[in-house]
């Protein structure tokens, strides 16, 4: 029995890197812009696809193609910034809020027109290999997704602490007017801020493909996903969103062996969410960005 | 001036509406249709155009007047569906009282999410998440539940034609009771909002702070909103079980669906008592139409099928252009609904049926 309980806390913590990955950007978009993108879930199968193409057309390993789409990714959420949600920012909140679900639309069924609803596989042959450890097997395509990922949040910290554009960005999440009254392009910073974002959530999306099915339709629960955790660590938390997505990550697994049907573990997610925005909408570490 | 004009081709719509079903077979109808559509598809486009009119006309109320966007009415359009259709099949009872149950059911479900909600200063995007978080869970139970028949839904007994059943062969009786409960939908929003109610709701949307200054009780407002707009959502779910007889979660709770009531609301104009119709009556045919033109059956080529085909690049390549030229996976109405989302963000953030109002004002001028 308590083989069980330590798989499931090793396969929580195996999804919940990728998981704050996944809502790092969100975490960041919110923080500086106070945009709360509905699309973000979309942008992961974005990058799944694009993770799944290189592997078909041109034989490329998917942790490979991540690293080579950043540009690409970075680039795409900049085009969207800039042209859709910048000319909206002083727009009433419905409409902040409906540009972003009218992108989830685009994007999610752009991929259905483009690669059908059906399901999809990346055929890797390390894709199940597994280790040992105390009883418990460890995947291990979901440990490198999990490695990448929390040294990608770590590195994207550390930019943001150290560097001038980073200061920058904080400077735009913290009061926005200040940051444009010393001379910040605060425009260009949020065409920066968005670009990370979708960076993050399309590299999220080629790193799972190793161990995840492709279809255009999981954009969806990953935004709602990307909420729980980030509305957990606190909206525009970075550290609270890296603690979150473990937090998250072990509380579904663990809801999945305790819970008497897989449709229930869900539901254990979505009714925490709902009680953490009635009793800690500020989340449990606080809405600052770093 | 502008105003009777408009009552006039509001009018004009009107009648064309009621007289569809009498001419839709004929020739003339028929020689203008684009190849591929029939009277009866006529009719049930006709039937979505009203039940997403009346739909998105039900969410106004919350979301449009009162500015609570919700983003999980689909919730209550499948407590509608349920509650009557379980009543009918459990109990043989009519689904015109089964109506009335499953709007006395949503509108306490809605009046307790509006509760909890609103209590503990939900708003904006954090009520939005809310509703959305209450649809899924919901559509998660019903998967679990066995009394709503699972993943497999329910299956409406059928019988012969009859009123008191709710059932019918034939279209024109479902067309009139959608166009009966659009303009129910109407002429209840417009009561409400040339009401006292109603001037509270649009208050708190402006601001609340102000409207709670003034003396009006937010909270109490804002749930009553939630309510009545839950319960009127919940007639369109039994109207729509009815039609099609059967039920799944994955049909009536989707947040596809939540998404297309608020897209009409918005893209027509929230707020008014005629916007979310004009939306519906836009958007609809536009999508239906596009469902219609590009329909997958036609080359039946499957993407998967095709990617691990061994057939030359160059052929693949030829035949991925014939399954895109088809249509594709689908997809493309929704796209469309996307992209004219966010084009009226962009351009006419207040909505079309604004948009046309002070075109018309401005043409006057010059």
């Amino acid at each position: 029995m308590l083989t069980v309980y330590l798989q499931a806390l090793i396969s929580g913590l195996l999804i919940g890197g990728v998981f704050s990955l996944i809502a790092v950007g969100l975490t960041l978009t919110f923080g500086v812009m106070k945009i709360k993108n509905f699309a973000h879930g979309d942008f992961l199968i974005v990058g799944m696809y694009f993770a799944f193409f290189c592997h078909l057309l041109l034989g490329i390993d998917p942790y490979l193609s991540a690293l080579l789409g950043i540009p690409l990714f970075f680039g795409l959420g900049w085009i969207i910034q800039n042209y859709l949600i910048n000319p909206v920012l002083s727009a009433p909140e419905t409409i902040k809020i409906l540009i972003t679900v009218g992108i989830s639309l685009c994007l999610q069924n752009i991929a259905v027109f483009l690669f059908s609803p059906d399901f999809q596989r990346v055929q890797v042959e390390y894709g199940t290999a597994t280790f040992d450890l105390f009883g418990a097997s460890v995947s291990i395509t979901r440990l490198i997704a999990t490695s990448i990922a929390v040294f990608i949040v770590v590195a994207l910290y550390i930019f943001l602490m150290k560097t001038s554009i980073g200061r920058a960005i904080r400077a735009c999440a913290e009061e926005r007017d200040g940051a444009l009254a010393v001379g910040v392009n605060v425009d260009r910073i949020y065409l920066i801020a968005l670009g990370i974002a979708t960076s993050c959530v399309c590299i999220a999306g080629a790193l799972m493909t190793p161990f995840y099915t492709i279809s255009p339709t999981v954009g969806v629960s990953f935004t709602l996903t990307a909420f729980v955790v980030v509305v957990l660590g606190g909206l525009g938390n970075l550290k609270g969103a890296l603690v979150g997505g473990f937090i998250i990550g072990v509380v579904e697994s663990f809801g999945e062996i305790l819970m008497p049907e897989a449709a229930l573990k869900q539901v254990a997610t979505f009714a925490i969410f709902i009680l953490i925005l009635l009793f800690r909408p500020n989340g449990l570490f606080g809405t600052k960005l770093a | 001036m502008g105003r009777s004009v408009g009552f006039a081709i509001y009018g004009v719509i009107g009648l064309i509406c009621i007289g569809l079903p009498f001419f839709a077979e004929s020739d003339v109808v028929v020689a203008v249709m684009p190849p591929g559509l029939s009277g009866s598809t006529l009719l049930h486009i006709g039937i979505l155009i009203f039940l997403f009119g009346y739909l998105a006309t039900s969410w106004n109320v919350l979301g449009g007047f009162c500015g609570q966007l919700s983003l999980g009415h689909a919730a209550f359009f499948a407590i509608g569906a349920y509650t009557s259709s379980l009543l009918y099949i459990h109990f043989g009872l009519t689904p015109w009282v089964g109506m009335l149950a499953g709007a006395a059911v949503a509108a306490v479900v809605g009046y307790g999410l509006g509760y909890v909600s609103f209590k503990y200063g939900l708003k904006g995007p954090f009520f939005a998440l809310v509703t959305i978080a209450f649809a899924e869970i919901l559509r998660l139970l019903m998967l679990y539940w066995d009394f709503t028949g699972g993943p497999l839904g329910l299956l409406i007994p059928l019988t012969e034609d009859s009123w008191s059943d709710m059932q019918f062969m034939a279209k024109e009786p479902y067309y009139y009771m959608a166009f009966g409960l659009m303009i129910f939908g109407i002429l209840a929003t417009a009561k409400i909002g040339s009401s006292r109610f109603g001037y509270y709701l649009r208050a708190i949307r402006e601001s609340e702070e102000a409207a709670e200054a003034l003396g009006i009780h937010s909270m109490r407002n804002k749930m009553h909103a939630a309510a009545i707009s839950a319960a009127m959502t919940a007639l369109g779910g039994t109207f729509y079980a009815q039609y099609t007889q059967y039920i799944v979660p994955d049909d009536v709770v989707k947040i596809a669906l939540s998404i297309e009531i608020i897209l009409f609301a918005v893209i027509g104009g929230s707020g008014l008592v005629m916007g979310p119709v004009v939306g519906a009556f836009i958007l609809v045919p536009i999508g239906e139409m596009t469902r219609v033109i590009f329909s997958t059956a036609a080359t039946g080529v499957s993407f998967v099928a095709l990617v691990n085909s061994d057939i030359p690049a160059v052929e693949k390549f030829a035949k991925y252009l014939d399954y895109l030229a088809s249509g594709g996976g689908g997809g493309l109405a929704l796209l469309l609904y996307g992209a004219i989302l966010i084009f009226v963000c962009l351009v006419m953030p207040r909505g079309v049926l604004p948009a046309l109002k002070s075109l018309q004002s401005w043409g006057k001028k010059s």
